[in-house]
């Protein structure tokens, strides 16, 4: 398996560190053998489970929601939507008013949920 | 003495829950040199105990779990207490709210002591890749005491505290629980919410209790389960009973043996399984062989979709206010640094892996998906044939301080993982030698996990 060590750290919103570098290759390694035995298994076709959607329970999660909304919420501040990788301009915000943000890469204007959630706040 | 009996005495004013808050935080201080705590608050402890008791003295319902300490994994949040699921990355952030499986503890009458220590962001299988440095092992010096609910597993297996909730992705409850000797237990996925707790990767995350006794994580998986409004995925089932199941024994039970997994374990945790399951046919169970030819699949398969689903999961986590702050010119330049400084290299290499099956849709992750599929309907199927399969918690013994095995410890965890069913680890073999015996059973029927479980403790302490 192919590895291009600068791109994959990008994305994972990591700087390139070739020390990580043999202990990933060896990961890969081993996924050759599990990437055959999946070739050679007749696998369900049709739809599959993907990852669940966020859930309440993710807006709920006081690690995503305190960066974004309790803490930066002056008009200028720069901030990552929740739930994608933040190596990605395209998920870079600008906040607005405290309750708005913008997204840099084409101007859609979204709105913040409210903090904090209460128990009741369905 | 189990919680039912210790929750009894206090309920009954023979033991005061403030006397035995005492008793637990002298233990505690002995255990200091286990590294298995994150954070304490002894005097909050007492103020909860003197509210047992008081309640106690009034002749008022203290709840089942009266007086009990109890200890949560770091990454459970705790209105006040900081939450830096071992990560530097998170280093200062203190939880603004409390997670519905503490506040259902505390409201069924538990002391909440400490926060437990723990592998970073709930990834590894050690317990040595800790910002607060490694774990040790209480029952097995010298060896790991497996991850990531190390503190949880370890606080339970010194006594510090006769019961810890923990969460499991891929095993992460059940492997601590078997190397430390002490029984370790989640319920279908779904059915404790997970609302408040640091989520690593969605579709496996659960939480899981960690206690010296199957009744005792019986009783605390009664008081835990429920629905919640702040987690959509915690299940509108009503609350199993689950203490009675646990003394029932196995006669008439109808049990599975997996004969992969037989094969794929180390000689001496065969063997001790293997021993285990004559005592369950002695009791009544009827064996019966299985076969799942895809077993030596399931670790892999976890690991690729954990993987990916950690690379969005842990994308919150930006620097912006907790721990090291990154510097660049550009915002995605200072978080990628903030990032690197605050992550340690178990979680990086778990991003990594993400990142790159993030460009293998179609060749990897999709085929995965597929095969998790098919794991979940072949042991849905062999479930349907029997009340309860047992096979061993890992393959391999407790590795000791130092070596590593590439996470190979969740390879027999992983299946009930990829297909959401309850399993209950219970220690077997003679003396404690790390080895646990893992109880699957059908969706939503933690039941019958608890009856077997029962059957297989009092096998053991016979």
């Amino acid at each position: 398996m192919a590895l291009d060590l600068e791109r994959i750290s990008k994305r994972a919103g990591l700087l390139t560190e070739p020390k990580l570098l043999p202990a990933l290759q060896a990961q890969l390694d081993a996924l050759v053998g599990y990437q055959a035995l999946l070739g050679e298994l007749e696998l369900p076709d049709g739809p599959v489970e993907s990852a669940p959607m966020p859930t309440r329970r993710d807006l709920a999660m006081p690690v995503l929601s305190v960066p974004v909304l309790k803490g930066l919420r002056r008009e200028g501040d720069q901030v990552c939507l929740p739930g994608v990788p933040h190596a990605e301009k395209r998920n870079v915000a600008r906040v607005i008013r405290p309750t708005r943000i913008e997204r840099v890469s084409d101007g859609k204007e979204l709105q913040l949920p409210s903090w904090p959630p209460t128990r009741d706040d369905t | 003495m189990n919680l039912t009996e210790l929750a009894a005495q206090i309920q009954g004013r023979v033991l005061s829950a403030r006397s035995l808050s005492e008793a637990a935080l002298v233990r505690l201080q002995d255990a200091g040199p286990l590294n298995a705590v994150a954070w304490c608050v002894p005097d909050a402890a007492r103020v909860q105990a003197d509210a047992v008791d008081r309640l106690c003295s009034m002749e008022k319902d203290a709840g089942p779990l009266a007086g009990v300490p109890v200890a949560v994994k770091a990454n459970i949040a705790v209105e006040g207490m900081p939450m830096d699921c071992a990560s530097a990355s998170l280093a200062g952030y203190l939880a603004p709210s409390t997670a519905r499986a503490v506040y259902l503890l505390q409201n069924a009458g538990a002391v909440l002591f400490c926060g437990a220590n723990m592998d970073e962001l709930a990834i590894g299988t050690t317990g040595t890749n800790s910002v607060h440095g490694a774990t040790g092992n209480p029952s097995l010096p010298g060896h790991v005491p497996g991850g990531s609910s190390s503190g949880s597993a370890a606080l339970v297996a010194a006594g510090v505290v006769p019961l810890a909730l923990g969460t499991d992705s891929g095993g992460s409850v059940r492997q601590p629980a078997a190397w430390c000797g002490v029984v370790g237990a989640v319920g279908t996925w779904g059915r404790i919410s997970r609302s408040g707790v640091m989520a690593h990767a969605s579709s496996f995350d659960r939480v899981g209790v960690i206690s010296q006794g199957v009744a005792d994580a019986a009783l605390a998986m009664e008081v835990l389960s429920g629905p919640d409004s702040q987690d959509a995925s915690a299940a509108l089932r009503d609350v199993p009973v689950l203490l009675k199941a646990a003394s029932l024994g196995v006669d008439g039970l109808k049990i599975g043996v997996l004969r992969q997994a037989q094969d794929m374990a180390d000689p001496v945790v065969a063997g001790a399984l293997q021993a285990t399951l004559e005592g369950l046919k002695h009791q009544g169970a009827t064996l019966q062989e299985l076969s799942l030819p895809e077993l030596n699949m399931a670790l892999s398969c976890y690991q690729v979709l954990a993987a990916v689903e950690a690379l969005s999961s842990l994308a919150r986590i930006d620097g912006m206010r907790f721990g090291p702050r990154g510097e660049g010119e550009a915002f995605h330049q200072a978080l990628r640094q903030a990032r690197s400084v605050g992550f340690g290299p178990g979680v990086k290499q778990r991003l990594l892996l993400g990142s790159y099956l993030a460009e293998h849709q179609q060749d990897v992750v999709l085929p995965s998906r597929r095969l998790r599929e098919k794991l979940k309907q072949s042991l849905f199927i062999l479930l349907g044939q029997v009340d309860a399969i047992v096979l061993p918690t890992t393959p391999g013994l407790p590795l000791k301080v130092g070596e590593q095995d590439g996470g190979t410890s969740d390879a027999l965890t992983a299946l009930s993982s990829l297909a959401g069913v309850p399993a209950i680890s219970v220690p077997i073999g003679r003396g404690c030698q790390g080895i646990g015996a893992q109880v699957l059973s059908r969706l939503w029927d933690e039941r019958s996990a608890f009856r077997v479980a029962g059957a297989i403790e009092a096998l053991n302490r016979s």
